[in-house]
């Protein structure tokens, strides 16, 4: 029966080629594209990580943005030190965040200042690479602002400029002092509400001893970020909370989960197409054989059985459609993972986000086994019809037919 | 004892409106070992006859019992293995499977009986040497002539040691010579391996080759004769 299966499938051989190329093209379209969202995402996930989440944050218990006066975290050098001593942690940077005002003589406007220290954070994030026009400050230097692109232009400021930063101090008095602009950050996930400063400059705007409101750390190659935080969680005081960026974003995690399956249901939309078209030559690779058909049943052939060859036959094409998208998909993962796909000429704002524009290919679980599963199920459900017309045809009838 | 036993058997096609009746309260019966010929013009009747035997359609009315079994009370899974078991078919166009060899197509009934591998083949080989084809094992059947195709049905129709091969013009697709020796080949086979052959036929060539010929016209037997053989 298997062999007869496979010979069935050659009778046509031009028809059964055309079969294969659409299994074989839809199967790689779909590993390609779904490895194409999920190095998207990889590449999205690494520049949010890089530039605005870190790995894990270290913070207060009890801390909340909305009073981030309190509950601040104290001797953040130890902390710092204490931190950079556990297994696993690569770098790690104190940022201090607070609501103030930058101003100008005409213009004003609310932000959170970010207090940093700038060789601490050449460490951590991804800042120092994206300040343009401008430059990132080197260690020592003081009183200078990095300001987002947007909010530089709303502010009417260039790099050199100066302009004025108020903030609450924590007696309630309002302080404000004269900072110049150093360069424009242009990074991905701070928006135009954010601007930077040196922390010591900060600190003493809001007449606070050295103090952060979280330390953002970044881990080590190999480790995953949640075993770094049981070592960490072990070494810190009760008070302090050590969360994973997933944790502490838990919404970032779950667009990129949605996305992946976005995509692969986006994609069985396509395969649908796909499958339609095998339907169609599986379907006229049945109608022309109804008489053979009424011979096997005359011999003996139970119905179950034909039905069985017909869908045979199309896990056959499935599975060497699938072989040779296979490498279809190879060929094209070999050259596209050594070069990348730049996308900087379809998307100038991711560039201008300062995220990646080179997206390389990615794969999980969820893809090999989504895409496997789909094209089989689309293969079996396109082979599924014929067999059942050819399994309701009754001997007597399919003989009467006249080739 | 009968083979087959035919009772008042019916069968009215319906297109439509209209009624077109095959085959007309027929009834007779066919004893084992018998080499029949169902005779008659084209539209007498003869395959409709035939397909109710082998259990290929269901009668209108009437009671087809082969082998002692009632065709009518079988659901289509046990006609089927009914056929597999009991019935070769020898059809008037060959109708070999295409993708298959002269050995491939004898072994399939053999398959599907679950006849192990080498039995299969050597059954099947058998079956090809006794309608003379044991040169051809490995050709297709688009590289046979008609002849030897339809030897390859009747090899088809007998490995399996049936007791009951149904025959369909069998030799309508064929030159005269040809024709007569395939007939006189299931004629052979019918007296060396006892198998009872029911076959229609409008040539009366090959009707004189019949020991016993039953004639039919509008679904009605209007004669039925034995002869000496």
């Amino acid at each position: 029966m298997f062999k007869l299966a496979w010979r069935n499938l050659w009778r046509n051989r031009r028809r059964t080629a055309l079969a294969l190329v659409m299994v074989a093209a839809g199967f790689s379209f779909l590993v390609l594209y779904y490895a194409f969202i999920l190095g998207y995402l990889v590449n999205l996930q690494n520049n949010l990580v890089e530039a605005f989440t870190g790995d894990l944050q270290v913070q207060h218990r009890e801390y909340l943005e909305l009073k981030p006066l309190e509950h601040l975290l104290a001797r953040p050098e130890t902390l710092r030190l204490q931190a950079l001593e556990t297994p696993g942690v690569r770098a790690a940077s104190g940022r201090l965040l607070l609501q103030g005002l930058v101003s100008t003589a005409d213009f004003w406007q609310n932000l959170v200042l970010v207090g940093i220290v700038p060789e601490e954070e050449r460490e951590v994030s991804s800042w120092a690479r994206h300040v343009r026009p401008g430059r990132f400050p080197e260690k020592g230097e003081r009183r200078w602002i990095l300001l987002p692109p947007k909010t530089a232009r709303r502010l009417k400021v260039r790099v050199g400029d100066r302009v004025v930063v108020m903030t609450q101090a924590r007696d309630g008095t309002i302080e404000a002092r004269n900072f110049h602009v150093a360069g424009l950050l242009r990074a991905a996930g701070l928006d135009q509400g954010v601007a930077v400063l040196h922390r010591r400059d900060l600190e003493h705007l809001a007449h606070l001893p050295p103090r952060i409101s979280a330390l953002y750390l970044r881990t080590r190659p190999g480790v995953t970020p949640s075993e770094v935080r049981q070592r960490l969680e072990q070494r810190l005081p009760d008070s302090l909370q050590v969360r994973t960026w997933q944790e502490r974003y838990p919404y970032f995690q779950k667009i990129l989960t949605l996305s992946r399956i976005g995509g692969l249901l986006y994609l069985s939309i396509l395969l649908l197409a796909v499958a339609l078209g095998v339907l169609n030559i599986l379907y006229m690779n049945v109608a022309e054989r109804y008489r053979e058909f009424g011979v096997m049943m005359a011999i003996g052939l139970k119905p179950r059985y034909l039905r069985g060859m017909v869908l045979l036959e199309s896990l056959y094409l499935t599975t060497l459609g699938i072989l040779l998208g296979a490498l279809l998909t190879l060929g094209v993962w070999l050259l596209w993972s050594r070069y990348g796909l730049n996308l900087a000429a379809f998307s100038q704002g991711m560039e201008f986000l300062g995220l990646e524009t080179r997206v390389y290919p990615a794969m999980d679980a969820l893809g090999v086994v989504g895409s496997l599963g789909l094209v089989y199920l689309f293969g079996l459900l396109a082979g599924l019809y014929p067999a059942w017309r050819a399994s309701r045809l009754r001997p007597v009838e399919a003989l009467r037919i006249v080739r | 004892m009968a083979l087959v036993e035919v009772r008042n058997l019916t069968k009215v096609y319906r297109v439509g409106r209209v009624e077109t009746p095959a085959v007309q309260g027929v009834t007779f019966e066919v004893r084992e070992g018998e080499f029949t010929a169902l005779a008659g013009p084209s539209g007498s009747g003869k395959t409709t006859l035939l397909n109710l035997i082998g259990g290929l359609d269901i009668p209108t009315a009437g009671e087809v019992t082969v082998a002692g079994v009632h065709l009518n009370r079988l659901s289509l899974n046990q006609l089927a293995d009914f056929r597999l078991w009991n019935l070769g078919f020898v059809f008037q166009t060959y109708n070999l499977i295409e993708v298959l060899t002269a050995l491939e197509n004898v072994e399939f009934p053999l398959l599907l009986q679950g006849v192990s591998a080498r039995e299969r083949r050597r059954r099947a080989q058998e079956a090809l040497e006794q309608v003379g084809l044991g040169e051809f094992l490995h050709r297709r059947p688009q590289e046979l002539s008609g002849g030897q195709q339809q030897r390859v049905a009747v090899a088809r129709a007998l490995v399996t040691r049936p007791r009951l091969v149904l025959a369909d013009e069998p030799t309508a697709n064929l030159d005269t010579e040809t024709g007569l020796r395939l007939i006189h080949l299931m004629e052979r086979l019918n007296r060396d391996l006892g198998v009872t052959f029911l076959f229609s036929t409008h040539d009366p060539k090959v009707i004189e080759a019949a020991h016993r010929v039953i004639r039919l016209r509008d679904g009605r037997i209007v004669e039925d004769t034995a002869r000496s053989s």
